[in-house]
């Protein structure tokens, strides 16, 4: 099986932003649920997901609570804010027009 | 929330909660390696396998931790508190280093700090009144016994309104307040019509005085502060009612007033801002002479002179003598400060130069122990610390070392100031034209002491990390580079001639007022002041209208106090407080016609209080009055003077005062006796005196001088009250004081700049010698392989410790050099406060050089010696 692909430079925090909009999530689950809804496309390392979940929280984005987990160890678990539905829902904007006009060029005949 | 101050709180809460948010990024990062470990057990794979196969796929937990605490911004902040924790578990394992430091430059700092505050408070605070800047003392006479112009009330001044923005002809004047008690003398101050806005009144009840105040038939006016708390209970409801008051020369007409407001504390009338508080002002309608102006801005001193002199002389009425050379203005404010203007500059050089020594001691220690440091320096170098992480280790330790001087330094010149603030006024004679708020730390100085402690620590780190390199055994394969490169040798030479200079320079400063102080203490003064008390009196001009009925008072008073045993004198000029204004005396039939002497009217008490001898022919005695032969007793001085050679008893002479009106003229006296020379003041240096019969030339105030024939017995304040009240109730008594106190208070600012010099004198040289000692045991240090090859080599003892002392001879000349040169301007600074005591003294200044230079001889030397005294084969090892 080929290596899965790197994260596109800046889309992890959209992502994870994405990823928090369903449920509130601890950081094992987020690295769970990125890599199952992109179908094992995408898999974000231990050293790149806590820093961008702290500064999502330190931008206000989401929140952190800690909370006993599904299998009643303590974790702590992110939550979307408001200001953060709002960054998401910008940013997914700002996506499928950048990437609508990426695939415009690339396809071009 | 903005997102400025998220970031904030965000940053505060990694810097001060940085460990708990250590520990839960562990516990969170731990979670997730757990997850994995499971899942990879889940797969089939042991325990072990599954956490070591966890641990490769995450990176292990340090760089994902790592990571994450360096998104929360803050790494800077906490390196720098990191290092702060490590530069001072140091520091405290070197106490001895730190204490030293840390007092010494706290010491500089606050000598700095509080000098500066004490010159700025006096020199440049301005009199609290408008534009205390623009104001000027108009002199119309340039010499004491010069005649002012007379009639010049009548100068018109608003012909001068384009020059003069406030012409103030205000007046001192005493009233009397009585009650069964006491009769009270009250200080007055007759406030000019154009001055109302000009004198800084400021009241605190009622209102102040306007300008239809100077019509009313019952005039308005304002109870000083003092006043009102001690006479009126400090009872506001006196605004509005009436008080009787009378004049002190006219006790006899009860004058009312009406109480319109009460003055600030401690008001004072600008123009005699060293005379005491006022206790009253009234306005008067009258004309006076003008003896203050505020130019407008920018009109120059030297015009505003130029108009008014011809202002004077075009006035008509005004009777000016063909020789008057015109008015000269004086700054109020200089004239204030001129008595104290040297010494507080004097303080405040010493200051300056104690705080140079003391930084470059603090430069010496800090390149010490950076010099033993290299080897812990090279060791953290070689474990991977980066040399900026150890530089600026040193920058911190240097940092918190001045940083913790600088807090001291300045916590104990706020502490110094307020403890000593009333004393040094008190000292000085001077209350500070800001008062005692002026007296403590202010932000100007406390900022130029942050400067300055900013500038140490570049400097100082500086140093430090220029010595913290590279070990002086890797110089050592190029020999010459041996002790330092050529700059380092200079700059240590340098540190060391600036000490020895600032160190001659201040003894000698303090020599000088020491000289002085003897000079004065040791003053012969020709009259005694122990067991002496001094006070005054004052006629009222209705009761005792002419000269008769005043030397009868005066007379009735000295038989008084001798029936109480006690020698009572008097005489028209106030002992300790001015010397007797000098006239023209003219000298029958003597080599010169004309001496210029003090003339005093003095009783036969006065001589025989004071104790002054009587060389030939007789003192003044009581039969010497008005229906007696008019005559006089002379100085030895003045006799030598005027005879030199020959006898002055039956001699004749007579005042000449051209600066009263009228005839200036006195009769002609007969010498009746030679008096010892007398100084009125501690530095009178004038001895030529006259003295006439007081009962021939009674006025209505005279200086009293008591002694009681007991010497066990003990005068007072309210003895001599009681005595004046038995012989006339209506004339006021002054408060006695013993005349060694008033002494005392004369010689205080001497003593007080003497002490301060010579205080600033040790401590400078003590600094030096260690200054000294210590670039001499780094010089040594820096050559201890040159010296143990040396002294291997065969060099004897005496060979080496010259070799080590050889940078002294530059030091010792040049230092010298410069020290003679700031002693010659410390010198010139203090002259004016100088008596019998020349501002440079060749052979003191160089005594003091060759002591400073032996000093620092001596302190070179024992390092030097104690190198040679180690084995060779340690220095080397060391090395």
């Amino acid at each position: 099986m080929s290596r899965p692909p790197d994260l596109v430079q800046g889309t992890l925090g959209l992502l994870l932003l994405r990823v928090l909009s369903l449920e509130p999530l601890h950081g094992w689950a987020i690295a769970e649920r990125l890599a199952a809804m992109s179908q094992g496309q995408l898999k974000v390392s231990q050293g790149a997901l806590y820093p961008a979940l702290h500064k999502l929280e330190a931008e206000g984005w989401v929140t952190s609570e800690w909370a006993p987990s599904e299998n009643n160890r303590r974790a702590k678990y992110y939550r979307l804010t408001r200001a953060g539905r709002k960054t998401l829902a910008h940013e997914v904007s700002n996506w499928e027009r950048l990437s609508a006009a990426i695939t415009m060029v690339v396809r071009e005949t | 929330m903005p997102r400025w101050l998220r970031r904030l709180v965000q940053r505060a809460r990694a810097v001060f909660l940085g460990r708990r948010l250590d520990a839960e990024l562990d516990e969170e990062l731990q979670f997730h390696l757990d997850q994995l470990t499971q899942r990879y057990c889940e797969r089939g794979l042991s325990p072990e396998d599954a956490r070591r196969r966890a641990r490769l796929d995450l990176d292990g937990i340090a760089g994902p931790r790592g990571d994450a605490r360096d998104a929360r911004g803050v790494n800077g902040l906490e390196d720098a508190l990191h290092d702060l924790r490590l530069v001072a578990r140091g520091l405290a394992r070197s106490p001895g280093f730190t204490i030293t430091v840390v007092s010494t430059l706290a010491l500089g700092l606050l000598l700095f700090a509080a000098a500066s505050v004490i010159q700025n408070a006096f020199l440049r605070q301005p009199l609290p009144a408008p534009d205390a800047e623009r104001l000027q003392h108009v002199w119309y006479a340039r010499d004491p016994g010069e005649r002012e112009p007379v009639g010049l009330e009548h100068v018109d001044w608003s012909a001068l309104s384009d020059v003069v923005e406030m012409a103030d002809a205000s007046i001192f004047a005493r009233y009397l307040v009585r009650d069964e008690a006491a009769t009270e003398e009250l200080v007055g101050l007759r406030l000019a019509r154009g001055s109302l806005d000009g004198l800084g009144l400021s009241v605190i009840a009622g209102r102040s005085l306007r300008a239809t105040d100077f019509d009313e038939a019952v005039p308005p006016v304002l109870l000083g502060h003092r006043l009102w708390q001690e006479r009126f209970g400090a009872d506001r409801s006196i605004v509005g009612r009436v008080i009787v008051l009378r004049a002190a020369l006219a006790a006899d007409e009860p004058l009312a007033f009406r109480v319109a407001g009460i003055l600030v504390p401690r008001f004072r009338y600008v123009r005699e801002f060293s005379r005491p508080e006022i206790d009253i002002v009234v306005p008067n309608a009258g004309r006076e002479s003008v003896y203050m102006v505020r130019l407008r801005p920018d009109v120059p001193v030297r015009a505003a002179e130029a108009r008014i002199t011809a202002a004077v002389r075009a006035t008509p009425g005004v009777d000016a003598p063909a020789s008057w050379p015109g008015v000269r203005l004086q700054s109020v404010h200089a004239r204030y400060v001129q008595p104290v203007r040297p010494a507080l500059r004097a303080a405040w050089i010493a200051s300056l130069c104690v705080l140079i020594l003391v930084a470059a001691n603090v430069t010496i220690l800090l390149l010490l122990r950076s010099l033993r440091r290299q080897p812990e320096i090279a060791l953290r170098l070689a474990l991977g610390a980066g040399p900026r992480h150890v530089w600026r280790l040193l920058l911190t330790e240097v940092s918190l070392l001045i940083a913790s001087a600088a807090a001291l330094g300045l916590a104990g010149a706020w502490w110094l100031l307020r403890a000593t603030a009333p004393s040094l006024q008190r000292t000085l004679g001077r209350v500070a034209p800001g008062g005692d708020t002026s007296l403590s730390l202010d932000g100007a100085t406390t900022a130029w002491i942050f400067g300055i402690a900013a500038v140490l620590t570049i400097v100082l780190a500086a140093m430090a990390v220029a010595a913290g390199r590279a070990p002086a055994a890797i110089r050592l394969r190029e020999f010459r580079n041996v002790g330092g490169s050529r700059l380092e040798r200079r700059a240590r030479s340098g540190l060391m001639i600036v000490e020895v200079a600032i160190a001659i320079a201040l003894l000698s400063g303090c020599a000088l007022m020491v000289r002085t102080a003897a000079s004065l203490l040791n003053a012969d003064l020709g009259m005694r002041v122990e067991d002496i008390w001094r006070s005054r009196v004052a006629l009222q001009e209705s009761a005792h209208p002419d000269a008769a009925s005043q030397a009868a008072f005066h007379a009735r008073l000295v038989a008084a106090a001798a029936d109480e045993g006690v020698t009572l004198g008097l005489a028209n000029w106030p002992l300790f407080v001015e010397a007797a204004r000098p006239q023209d005396v003219e000298v029958e039939g003597a080599a010169v016609a004309i001496v210029r002497a003090a003339t005093t009217a003095a009783s036969a008490g006065y001589f025989d209080a004071l104790g002054v001898s009587t060389i030939a022919g007789r003192a003044i005695n009581a039969g010497d009055d008005l229906a007696g032969e008019p005559v006089a007793a002379v100085s030895a001085a003045f006799a030598a003077r005027a005879w030199p050679g020959t006898s002055a008893i039956g001699r004749r002479i007579r005042t000449v005062d051209r600066a009263m009106a009228g005839d200036p003229v006195g009769p002609w006296r007969r010498v009746v006796g030679i008096a010892g020379n007398v100084r009125q003041m501690p530095d009178d240096e004038d001895l030529l005196d006259v003295y006439v019969p007081y009962l021939q030339a009674p006025s209505l105030y005279a200086m009293v001088v008591m002694r009681p024939s007991d010497p066990a017995a003990t005068l007072s304040p309210a003895w001599f009250r009681a005595l004046v009240g038995r012989v006339d109730a209506r004339v006021v008594a002054g408060s006695a004081v013993p005349l060694s106190s008033e002494y005392e208070r004369t010689v205080a600012p001497v003593r007080w700049l003497a002490a301060l010099l010579t205080a600033f004198g040790v401590f400078a040289a003590v600094l030096t010698l260690v200054g000294v000692y210590g670039i001499t045991a780094h010089v040594t240090r820096q050559r201890r392989a040159e010296v143990a090859l040396r002294i291997v080599l065969g060099a004897t003892t005496r060979q080496t410790v010259a070799l080590l002392m050889r940078h002294l001879a530059a030091v010792a000349v040049w230092g010298s050099a410069a020290g003679v040169a700031g002693a010659l301007l410390l010198g010139g600074v203090l002259q004016s406060q100088l008596h019998h005591v020349q501002p440079f003294d060749s052979a003191m200044v160089a005594a003091i050089a060759g002591g400073v230079v032996i000093g620092a001889a001596i302190a070179a030397w024992l390092p030097a010696r104690r190198a040679t005294r180690i084995p060779p084969a340690r220095l080397l090892r060391d090395a």
